[in-house]
């Protein structure tokens, strides 16, 4: 077995010696995968070689961007690791504005691309704030569910195309259409695969203009269903909102509160338990106003209260601000993806007062609902909640990695030198029958 | 016709133990009957009276997914190919069975399992017809929203299958956007489910593998309400670049048609004349004002005519192209929105102000209103153009708003010495647009027709490749374009047939499709 001053002797040939490293001080931000060496790739090509040259040196690669995530990572063997770092894959290769897509290496950051496109009246969309510090190749390959925007879904849904390079050696590129009907979407083997099969090396995604014009809401309803139902006939109305998220009261304390709006909009007492929706519409301005008066009826039928406007506009600066520092910590959330005939179920069993509830990734079929707490046994309290959910029958996020994506890496990934994180072993059984969801009414 | 190469008598005796002999057939009208879908190629073949080269050994009727992993397993055993068949319309030979062996013809599969108006959900068999399904959805005050000029011949699993799109996906996007779940056996047996929200998407690699990955089942389906309003307008551009821009500006507004349809000069001149058979309805309506027009004379003079006029396609359609800038008449396009009466009204308008940017002529509802009544009839209109020693046949490329225009005038260069070339743009997204070539030529011969097929489609996909075009955008790969697989993926060929290899091991399912 190769030694790691072996390892990063061969890493100094293709990237050169600048851009590796055995140094403690360098290995320890990517303590969770306690790599031997650091390597910082500028191309696809030298990315290929290095894995290439891993399975020679029988070494496992670990890829990571911003490392925003704490991932505990599968250990195989006793193989020595390579933290193979993109972050010097961090430019615009090029952007086209007749048609409206970019195109980038995946080492940039999210905010940095987002930043770029938006000096040109550009925007890869209304993505939530939290990603910004992300890498645009660890939101791809990790496809997180929090990743999404209301009105073009999740951020791979955005993507085009791909370079991707392979234990092979090789690095393959995409064909960059609209769309095609030539065999399966190998884009969607990598997407979300958490760098199981392959390292996305970069990625031509939509874009768009900046909006004409967007319109923030903040409305409060009495209670989580009436606010469920009132947005579930938004989308039935045909309308995408830009962003839309419910809270409960709680969760509204812990997000609106600080930014300086008062409790007395949602304050929950026993006789009632409002829960808050912070929606935007975005478009040509009759489109905007078209739309904001289809939700003024939903909204009046629904019984819910309008906030006011200086106290909306403080809550949509905040959130189209630049934030300033990376997230700090774990957020100790569970999620589960639900539809709307789930509600009661959820009701019963999960709308607790104690309990933060945030509901985003919205459609015309349901969306994600994100449970988390403040209690100090919080990581045991999210697996009860997790269970909670699969006695429902709801599937928590991140046990979602179907068993058929593990069968797949015996095949892209023979000489499993590509490390994931250890949690890929809670999986999402790819077999069985379909059966009937739900009954016909 | 072929005997079936199959040890036949072992291979009965099985596939009657799993469907009953009922549904399991080896005769001679049945396997001629699913020996093409309706890839020209084999229609030609028919035509010109060559054997048929595609005749399966057996034809089976499964009615549930447990009879379909019977018979994989037991087909598993032999290595015995098994092809499976929605209502074979496909054209691109993706349901012939080129490699012998089984056709599953899936159309008995065809009940509504589950639907939920209020999750906006519905799952059914795969075998389901297009339109009974849409029927389905519509008595419930849904729709599907997929409506490909197929769908009264196509069905569920085909759809999925193939990929495909229909005329309204500016507005609900195409099938692949409408999986929220499908079920498939593998080529070992195994009940597949792959729900959309797993992560990587895995029903995505089912989607679009034309049976060679998986045989589809059953599928859950995103469904909407049906429109509560609906209003069609048309428009006459001066010529496609501006029609093209006004397409584009309209897509990156973030504007949503449900239908926005652009015909080049030649397709809209025919289109006013009565649709796709409307060269042939010109040349009827020529001979129909002669004396003698109900006479055998008139009738092959009207062949004559017909035969030369495509035999000279070429010539035909540079006398079109020189002629069309004198004529009046534009370029004719399609727009229709449909949704809530505020935000359709809201949205037309919007549209109809883009097209007038882009120098349009209004030309009121009326033509959008007939495209609609007659939208899906052009499929049904080939047999006069076959009988008369011609053939037809559509390319459906797609690319980027930027490389659109070379995309349009490189296939139109190509194809144009070999046939008469007509195209429209559809499918219109913010960042590209399909373009649908239609070609018609004629030739003498067995083999004539056959090889200038060929040779006009080797230069259309050739020319599509150069400008980095998709060599197909909704009508799939099949056999015909199975050459031209490599061009299109690249070294991600390699991913295909790895995810091949992993799913059927024993290589059975639609073997010599796609290029794998």
């Amino acid at each position: 077995m190769s030694n790691p001053a072996q390892i990063a002797s061969k890493m100094a040939e293709i990237v050169g010696a600048t851009h590796v490293s055995t140094q403690p001080s360098d290995r320890k931000r990517y303590r969770g995968m306690k790599p031997s060496v650091v390597v910082w790739p500028a191309t696809a090509n030298e990315v290929a070689r290095i894995l290439m040259v891993s399975i020679e040196l029988n070494a496992e690669v670990g890829v990571t961007g911003a490392n925003t995530r704490q991932e505990h990572w599968t250990r195989i063997g006793s193989q020595h690791r390579i933290s193979l770092d993109t972050r010097r894959m961090n430019n615009i290769l090029n952007l086209d504005e007749t048609s409206l897509i970019v195109q980038a290496q995946t080492g940039i950051r999210f905010g940095q691309l987002e930043a770029a496109l938006t000096r040109q009246g550009l925007t890869l969309g209304s993505f939530p704030r939290a990603i910004h510090f992300s890498t645009l190749g660890g939101l791809l390959a990790h496809s997180p569910a929090f990743a999404r925007s209301a009105l073009t879904g999740r951020i791979a849904d955005s993507c085009l195309g791909l370079s991707v390079a392979t234990t092979t050696g090789s690095v393959f590129t995409t064909k960059i259409v609209p769309r095609r009907a030539t065999g399966p979407d190998l884009l969607r083997v990598f997407l979300g695969s958490r760098g199981a099969f392959g390292v996305i090396t970069d990625a031509v995604m939509r874009i768009m203009r900046l909006p004409e014009q967007e319109l923030p809401l903040i409305q409060v309803f009495p209670g989580l269903r009436q606010a469920l139902d009132a947005v579930r006939n938004i989308f039935v109305a045909g309308i995408r909102p830009s962003h839309c998220q419910i809270l409960n009261s709680k969760k509204a304390a812990t997000i609106l509160e600080p930014l300086g709006l008062p409790n007395t909009l949602w304050e929950s007492n026993v006789e009632r338990s409002p829960a808050v929706v912070l929606a935007a519409l975005s478009g040509p301005e009759v489109v905007v106003e078209a739309q904001s008066q289809v939700l003024e009826n939903i909204f009046e039928q629904a019984g819910s209260s309008e906030t006011p406007d200086e106290l909306t506009n403080l809550w949509w600066k905040h959130e189209k601000s630049i934030p300033d520092e990376e997230p700090k910590g774990i957020a100790h959330t569970a999620g589960a993806h639900f539809r709307y005939s789930d509600l009661q179920a959820l009701d019963k069993s999960l709308f607790r007062p104690k309990l933060e509830i945030l509901i985003d990734q919205l459609n015309i079929h349901g969306g994600i609902i994100w449970l988390s707490t403040t209690n100090s046994k919080s990581q045991k309290t999210i697996s009860k909640l997790n269970e909670a959910f699969i006695d429902i029958g709801l599937v928590p996020v991140g046990q979602d990695f179907p068993t058929l994506a593990q069968e797949m890496r015996q095949e892209l990934d023979p000489e499993k030198i590509l490390l994931t994180p250890q949690w890929l072993t809670a999986n999402q059984s790819s077999f069985g029958p379909l059966g009937p969801l739900r009954q016909e009414e | 016709m072929p005997q079936s190469s199959a040890n036949s008598q072992k291979l009965a005796h099985g596939l009657c133990a799993i469907f009953g002999s009922d549904r399991v057939s080896q005769s001679n009208p049945d396997r001629l009957a699913y020996s093409r879908d309706m890839w020209p190629q084999t229609l030609l073949a028919l035509r010109d009276d060559r054997p048929m080269v595609y005749p399966p050994d057996f034809v089976v009727w499964p009615e549930s997914t447990q009879e379909i992993v019977e018979l994989v397993k037991f087909a598993a055993r032999d290595r015995i190919p098994i092809v499976p068949w929605g209502a074979g319309s496909g054209v691109c030979g993706g349901a012939a069975a080129t490699c012998g062996g089984i056709i599953v013809d899936l159309k008995r599969m065809n009940r509504l399992l589950s639907i939920s108006i209020e999750d906006h959900l519905a799952a059914f068999e795969s075998g389901i017809i297009g339109q009974t399904l849409e029927d389905t959805l519509n008595i419930r005050g849904l729709t599907l929203g997929h409506f490909p000029a197929s769908i009264y011949c196509s069905t569920l699993g085909g759809w999925l299958a193939t990929r495909s799109a229909g005329q309204f996906s500016s507005l609900y996007g195409n099938i692949e956007d409408m999986v929220e779940c499908i079920e498939a056996v593998t080529g070992d047996g195994r009940v597949l489910k792959c729900h959309s929200h797993d992560q990587p998407e895995l029903a995505q690699i089912l989607v679009g593998s034309e049976g060679t990955l998986g045989i589809i089942t059953a599928a859950e389906i995103r469904v909407h309400p049906l429109p509560s309003h609906r209003i069609f307008h048309a428009y006459e551009f001066p010529n496609v670049t501006s029609g093209m821009e006004a397409m584009r500006r309209i897509m990156q507004r973030g504007l949503k048609p449900a239908v926005l349809r652009l015909y080049d000069r030649l397709d809209t001149l025919l289109a006013r004349s009565g649709g796709q058979g409307a060269m042939n309805n010109l040349l009827h309506s020529a001979t129909n004002q002669l004396p003698f027009s109900n006479t055998r004379v008139a009738k092959g003079l009207h062949r004559t005519v017909f035969k030369t006029a495509l035999g000279h396609a070429g010539l035909l359609g540079k006398l079109a192209e020189n002629v069309m800038p004198n004529l009046k008449g534009g370029c004719l396009l399609i727009l229709g929105c449909q949704g809530e009466k505020t935000l359709t009204e809201t949205e037309i308008t919007l549209c109809h102000a883009e097209m007038i940017a882009m120098d349009a002529k209004d030309l009121g509802e009326e033509p959008g209103l007939e495209w609609y009544k007659h939208r899906y009839d052009v499929s049904y209109k080939q047999s006069p153009l076959y009988a008369s020693s011609g053939f037809a046949d559509t390319m459906e490329f797609a690319t980027t708003w930027k490389r659109l225009p070379a995309l349009y005038e490189s296939v139109k260069r190509a194809l144009s010495p070999y046939a008469l070339v007509l195209a429209h743009f559809s499918h219109a997204y913010q960042e590209g647009c399909s373009i649908y070539f239609t070609f018609a030529a004629a030739s003498e011969g067995r083999h004539s027709s056959e090889n200038l097929y060929n040779e006009i489609w080797r230069q259309g996909l050739s020319a599509a490749i150069k400008v980095g075009a998709t060599i197909s955008h909704h009508h799939g790969i099949g056999v015909n374009k199975a050459a031209f697989m490599a061009h299109e993926h690249g070294e991600s060929m390699a991913i295909f047939r790895q995810l091949k290899k992993n799913i059927d091991p024993q290589g059975i399912l639609n073997p010599g499709k796609m290029g794998l």
